[in-house]
């Protein structure tokens, strides 16, 4: 109504009154609070990407203005973070300019409670809870399909995909008052990433093609990120990556000898050894949020500054603490700014049963991570006691497969495992709807193992899925008689060609597949003449065997498949078809492959043929008919080749959540891959009294 | 006297400087060692291919690829002149930090269990002794001995697992969730009693069996001696026959088994620490071990045995002040 | 007026038995007589040959599965249901459901179905002793399987993997004090037996094994085991450490007991007879203390039963699919047994039975074993 003064002007007088009439509730709108839209109730108001808006969008969509209310216990909860300023300035201020306006799922939450959560340890069975605070340039929508943007305000691409320029908010401000600009960007990049004293060896995944990316500061809200190869996946990464692309510049600076040409003196003087130690004393030389903190070490009383909804302010070692973050950058649809939860507390826990003890006890106020499919009739039966919920979820890259070492170091061994009728009889042997029943409680389906996770993809098709699914083991005598291994001396066990008995040592890590799952599979496999023999080793042990080439059969989850995740990353798509801790298999090819030809084994020409394909496959946008034409050849000749043998996928898992947890919706998946809890926007959580 | 104490308080460091050996050994024992742990929890998740080369200098970084005997004496070097154990490579701080923080729950939980073991043990013990071969005694007997016979850890989860359901109270850790940062009071003092109860009542009773087993034995011994006839043909009223000097010597056994009651203690401790989350070196230990934290191990071996020696100590001179012969004797 | 120390017979013919009685003979009868111990002794002999004789005990193989009976419950055999009465016992025929909101597993009974129990059935084929093919079992069902004592989660019956791993556990406590008696002997011995230097060193170095507290000390042993090392080579290294922890107490007991034997009359006597000291070790001083050591080994077992447990439970020792108690009572180690299977925890009760039953015995055995001592009354 950009000429209303002329219009109320042009008819005063006898038409004053239905003027006022009209403009009146014009005016009150214009002036009105904004409504307290949620999902469940949203008056058909809605934005560019779901359950969230920009401010202008929103104010112009609901008609109001938005006015800001915060935490009534925020100053106090500022007082414990160290080095925060005081008085704390009023909330209009420690907001960006253009905030992101939430919907909350049902209802405008109230502000105040502690959330009580459980880890296994400092840096073990952490990810959970750091997903609850989480914060990323995006974030995928709980459709876990559509990318919303989070910190950014927005982003594009150029028209090949090697340009991409990203919008911050203005006025956005670190969890200490100062402001976040793109030049936190390119510092955490060059500064951190880059710097060789931080990390001797650039990770592999922060390089493309292997060359670094440049960073290019336009303003302080417009970054350029300009790859060398076409990387259309690398959003998908920001909505899905633990590691936050930005470090607070204005806190690192002066210890960061690039800056600060006094930075190894000040070192000395606070007792470490150079200028790259002061720094990890804080950043800890990684992306992680859960490194041990100065708190814990005792060097210091302030932690890194975050743009998380909560910032670290005790730690010790059976626990941390956070409080809300007071200048976290999001509101609801009413102008309150989120988080609603004061505190985090994290208590760590390391036996299970003790945990189990706890849940029942409805001690702990959320929990998804290491809560397991065996335990869920206890659980669900204690619902009513414990004051809680559990609800089950499909787990994605849950699927345990077994790799036979087809680089093996005996010839032997190395003939067999490699002969696909070897590989088609033992997944043929494997009774999967047994699996399924006795060891994830019939909530799980039989599935071969694919790079690619199907529920996250479109060009998975449920042949493949099926593929050599079937349990045959008359199939597999035959397939293994035509081999030539026979069972000469009639004891069960068929022999090698050179005489000795087939027996194939299955080696696992206690922390990988149910034990369970094993001593089946050993059943099985033990009918068609193929002798196995079971031992426990650490993760530890493993990961080091795995990688050695010393193991018959790998056995891992197959995880680190879903969509978002290998069009940025192909590690599961090539040899060694994972990577160094998560152990896949034809470990010898890819050494051939890494030293040009010198070391190792050459791989059959369907290898060779996935390493051409991968490369396209990470300059396609994901989704696109492309792509999709690409990711469906990969997958084929993965699962014609068996190189995994996969058991049983989509596997449900428990979530649990306790009663007085509100604003929280069922789960769509459980998964690291995305995240855990981030894409379910537990910023919008709260807690009744 | 003063000749027994030195000679004791030798021996104790002559024991201990052998114990380091051995408990070196021990830490080197394991195959592998810090250096793949460490290489997992920087670069997991990364991308980061890594060689055995990387490895091979994080080892450097850490020390871990000199000799043995070299690592030797720089561990006990640092130990003997700064009390300084080392680093802890899981938590990125000192062996001290990390341990300090829980030696002080350690020796609680020891000093509440042995005291409850000698509570409940001596007293009943010598009524056993006097009512010899009644249903009380068979009864007090097995009630004692299925203490030494149903496995610790599966005691200490019924039992968490009672307290939880049916008594209400949290589950892990020292302290409810209210009391566990606020400052000391009668109520916190409770709310630990209350929660020290289920690991002293699993570890206090097998250790309740052999000590009772023994009371009762060496009473019975004394109590059919001739000067306990003698005493109460004088007249002496029956309690002071029991007390005065059948009783005093039947605790002399417990009393020089001190030693190796704490050893079967922190022997038994880890377990039930496991199984209960709570913070203590017992558990520490075993985390360390299966982490490869080696210095933590060490210093947790270390620290425990010297308890043992140290109560060994107190014992033989508790017992020589009890035992005139001893002394006398010189051992 | 007897001058006879009470509990010895007066004259006579019983009084020429018992003065003329080996010790051996002695021991026996005094033991006898103990009955507390004597049951004890009966309990183990038991717990011996179900272990010994598994394979003919246990209906099935420790590894057989029953998809129809998944975590379910105890069957108890009874000899009248609703439709009357049945010499030959019987269990009704029941499968297990899973509840489909809490997914736990329903144990659904057909009271109409009886299953009957037969005697020397023929089951799954096995080797006694593993060399003798055979294939008939104590006892058995016709149709579907039966489960005394219920089954796991993979649906295998316990009842099986208990008479397994009473075998496994027993022979454990059997290898290992045997060891740690053997050890004791030579090096207590020699210890004792030449005193001076030698003496000293084993001594000091007794104190120190001892000193250190055992569990941590078998962690820091145990892994670093080979990885190489298959579950069988693992057991029998189990066995030898376990045995050579637990020397040090035996140790120095004999050597306590030689030393003060030594010094004895007899000995004295049989020197200047002109005898060796081999002649006397052996002739005279080793019958003094077997008794000992017989006690001692005895009362060692549960100890080395309860370690064998506790550390199969951190996982330090026996791995599945080798089955001990130890290894069982870890199915019950979690809060899912305690409501919904309490059953996983009747190998508990072995153990306990097991260790009650020694400790009985060793009491017993202590009692009888010094035939000239004053009979307790």
């Amino acid at each position: 109504m950009t000429d209303e003064p002329g219009t109320l002007r042009k008819l005063a007088g006898s038409g004053m009154m239905v003027l006022l009439l009209q403009a009146a509730p014009v005016a009150l709108a214009a002036a009105a609070e904004c409504p307290p839209i949620t999902v469940a109730e949203n008056r058909g108001i809605e934005g560019a990407f779901p359950q969230q808006f920009e401010k202008a969008e929103f104010e112009e969509a609901a008609g109001c203005e938005l006015t800001f209310g915060e935490n009534p216990a925020i100053a106090e909860l500022n007082r414990r973070i160290a080095g925060n300023p005081e008085p704390l300035p009023p909330v209009a201020e420690r907001l960006p300019e253009e905030p992101l306006v939430v919907a909350p799922y049902q209802s405008i939450g109230r502000y105040g409670g502690t959330l009580v959560g459980l880890s296994k340890a400092t840096e073990a069975g952490t990810s959970d809870l750091l997903s609850i605070r989480h914060v990323n340039l995006f974030r995928y929508s709980d459709d876990l399909k559509t990318v919303v943007p989070n910190v950014a305000k927005s982003w594009s691409w150029n028209d090949d995909y090697t340009e991409l320029t990203v919008k911050l908010r203005k006025g956005h401000k670190w969890s200490d008052g100062q402001p976040f600009t793109a030049e936190d960007i390119r510092f955490w990049y060059e500064d951190l990433i880059l710097n060789p004293e931080i990390y001797p060896e650039t990770p592999s995944r922060w390089l493309f093609a292997g060359e670094p990316m440049q960073v290019e500061v336009v303003d302080p809200q417009t970054v350029k990120l300009i790859f060398p190869v076409p990387t259309p996946g690398i959003v998908n990464r920001f909505a899905v990556d633990f590691g936050q692309p930005f470090q607070p510049k204005h806190f690192f600076e002066k210890m960061h000898i690039k800056y600060n040409p006094k930075a190894n003196e000040l070192a000395e003087e606070r007792g470490f050894e150079n200028w790259a130690a002061l720094v990890n004393n804080y950043y800890g030389g990684s992306d992680w949020k859960d490194v041990p903190s100065p708190l814990l070490k005792g060097t210091d009383s302030r932690v890194v500054p975050t743009l998380e909804s909560h910032i670290l302010v005790e730690e010790t070692a059976t626990g941390r603490k956070l409080v809300a973050n007071p200048y976290f950058f999001m509101v609801d649809t009413t102008g309150n700014q989120l988080p609603y939860i004061d505190e985090i507390e994290e208590q760590y826990v390391a036996d299970k049963e003790v945990q189990n003890l706890k849940l029942t006890n409805g001690e702990v106020t959320y929990k998804m991570q290491a809560v397991f499919i065996e335990d869920f009739p206890v659980l669900k039966e204690n619902e009513a006691n414990g004051g809680y919920r559990v609800d089950l979820a499909p787990g994605l890259g849950e699927n345990v497969f077994y790799a036979f070492n087809t680089t093996h170091e005996d010839p032997v061994l190395r003939g067999i495992f490699n002969d696909l009728r070897f590989r088609e009889a033992m997944s043929l042997a494997i009774n999967r709807e047994e699996i399924e029943e006795l060891v994830y409680l019939g909530q799980a389906e039989p599935m071969q193992a694919t790079p690619a996770e199907p529920l996250t993809v479109t060009f998975v098709t449920d042949e493949q899925l099926g593929y050599m699914t079937d349990y045959d083991p008359r199939r597999a005598d035959t397939l293994l008689d035509e081999m030539g291994l026979e069972d000469s001396d009639g004891d069960g066990v068929r022999e090698r060609p050179d005489g000795k008995p087939l027996v194939v040592r299955l080696v696992y890590s206690n922390q990988g597949a149910p034990v369970k799952l094993h001593e089946l599979v050993r059943d099985y496999w033990g009918a068609v003449g193929v002798r196995v023999d079971l031992k426990e080793v650490t993760s530890d042990e493993y990961r080091a065997s795995a990688n050695n080439n010393d193991l018959d059969v790998t056995v891992w989850k197959n995880d680190g498949t879903s969509g978002p995740t290998i069009s940025q990353d192909v590690s599961r798509l090539v040899p060694p078809f994972g990577d160094y801790f998560n152990p896949g298999t034809g470990f010898a090819w890819a050494v051939w492959k890494r030293s040009g030809g010198e070391e190792g084994i050459e791989p059959p020409v369907e290898v060779k043929k996935l390493w051409d394909l991968a490369e396209e496959f990470i300059q396609l946008p994901l989704g696109s008919p492309e792509s999709d034409r690409v990711g469906a050849e990969i997958v084929q000749i993965h699962v014609e080749n068996l190189w995994k043998i996969g058991t049983v996928g989509n596997i449900l898992g428990p979530v649990y959540h306790r009663n007085d947890l509100e604003n929280f919706e069922p789960f769509a998946a459980k998964t690291f891959d995305y995240y855990w809890a981030y894409p379910f926007r537990p910023v919008q959580w709260y807690l009744s009294e | 006297m003063l000749r027994f104490l030195i000679q004791r308080a030798v021996g104790m460091v002559v024991t201990m400087f052998f114990v380091s050996i051995m408990v070196f050994v021990i830490m080197e024992l394991p195959p592998g060692d810090y250096a793949d742990r460490y290489a997992f929890r920087k670069f997991s998740g990364t991308g980061v291919s890594v060689t055995e080369s990387d490895i091979e200098s994080i080892r450097k970084r850490f020390g871990l690829d000199r000799p043995a005997w070299e690592r030797y004496l720089t561990w006990i070097g640092g130990i003997v002149t700064r009390f300084d154990f080392g680093p802890s490579f899981a938590f990125e701080t000192s062996a001290n930090a990390v341990i300090g923080q829980r030696a002080g729950l350690t020796v609680v939980l020891l000093l509440g269990t042995l005291l409850l073991t000698y509570l409940l043990s001596i007293p009943i013990g010598i009524y056993a002794a006097l009512h010899r071969q009644s249903p009380a005694d068979y009864g007090l007997t097995v009630v004692s001995y299925l203490g030494l016979a149903i496995p610790n850890f599966m005691l200490a989860l019924i039992l968490l697992y009672l307290g939880v359901r049916y008594f209400g109270t949290t589950v892990g850790g020292l302290f409810s969730p209210e009391y566990t940062q606020a400052p000391w009071s009668w109520g916190k003092f409770a709310d630990l009693l209350r929660h020290l109860l289920v690991p002293a009542v699993v570890l206090a009773w097998s250790a309740t069996a052999l000590q009772l087993q023994t009371v009762r034995a060496t009473m019975s011994d004394e109590l059919a001696k001739l000067y306990v006839d003698a005493a109460r043909a004088r007249g002496l009223p029956e309690w002071k026959v029991i007390l005065k000097y059948p009783a005093r010597l039947a605790i002399n056994p417990v009393v020089s088994t001190i030693g190796f009651d704490v050893n079967r203690i922190f022997s038994e401790l880890p377990i039930v620490a496991l199984v209960m989350s709570l913070p203590e070196l017992g558990e520490l230990l075993i985390k360390s071990f299966l982490d490869l934290d080696m210095y933590v191990a060490g210093a947790i071996l270390l620290m425990l045995t010297a308890i043992i020696v140290f109560m060994n100590f107190v014992s033989d001179v508790v017992l020589a002040l009890l035992d005139p012969r001893i002394r006398l004797e010189g051992g | 007026m007897s001058t006879e120390p009470p509990g010895r017979p007066g004259h006579g013919e019983e009084a020429l038995r018992y003065y003329t009685a080996s010790q051996w003979q002695l021991v026996w009868w005094r033991l006898r007589r103990h009955r507390a111990a004597m049951a004890g002794a009966f309990v183990l002999l038991l717990f011996a040959l179900m272990g010994l004789f598994a394979d003919f005990v246990a209906p099935y193989g420790g590894t057989t599965r029953d998809r129809d009976y998944i975590y379910g419950p105890p069957q108890i055999p009874r000899f009248r249901d609703g439709n009357g009465f049945s010499f030959r016992p019987f269990v009704h025929a029941l499968k297990t459901e899973r509840d489909p909101v809490t997914l736990r597993k329903i144990a659904r009974i057909d009271t109409g179905k009886r299953r009957y129990i037969y005697f020397f059935v023929k089951g799954e084929p096995y080797r006694l002793f593993g060399l003798v093919p055979a294939r008939t079992r104590l006892f058995g069902v016709r149709e579907g399987k039966i489960h005394l004592f219920g089954t796991d989660d993979l649906g295998r019956d316990l009842f099986s993997r208990l008479m397994y791993a009473t075998g496994v556990s027993l022979s454990i406590g059997v290898l290992g004090v045997l060891l740690a008696g053997g050890l004791a002997l030579v090096i207590g011995g020699i210890a004792g037996y030449f005193g001076g230097w030698i003496d000293y060193g084993i001594q000091r170095f007794t104190e120190i094994v001892r000193v250190v507290p055992v569990i941590p000390l078998y962690m820091g042993l145990a892994a670093a085991f080979p990885r190489e090392w298959s579950n069988i080579q693992v057991y029998f290294a189990m066995t030898v450490i376990l045995g050579l922890v637990g020397w040090p107490t035996l140790a120095r007991r004999l050597r306590g007991h030689l030393l003060a034997q030594r010094n004895e009359d007899y000995v004295l006597a049989a020197r200047l007879s002109g005898a060796s000291s081999a002649w006397i070790i052996r002739k005279h001083m080793l019958p003094s203390f077997t008794s000992y050591i017989i006690v001692d080994v005895v009362i060692s077992f549960p100890y080395v039963i309860l370690s064998e447990t506790a550390l199969s439970f951190i996982g330090l020792g026996l791995r599945p699919p080798t089955m001990s108690w130890g290894i069982l009572l870890q199915d019950a180690q979690n809060v899912r047994a305690i409501e919904q299977a309490p059953w996983l925890f009747l190998p508990a009760l072995f153990v306990i039975v097991a260790v009650l039953a020694f400790t009985v015995l060793g009491d017993g055995l202590r009692d009888a074993a010094d035939p000239y001592s004053v009979r307790k009354r």
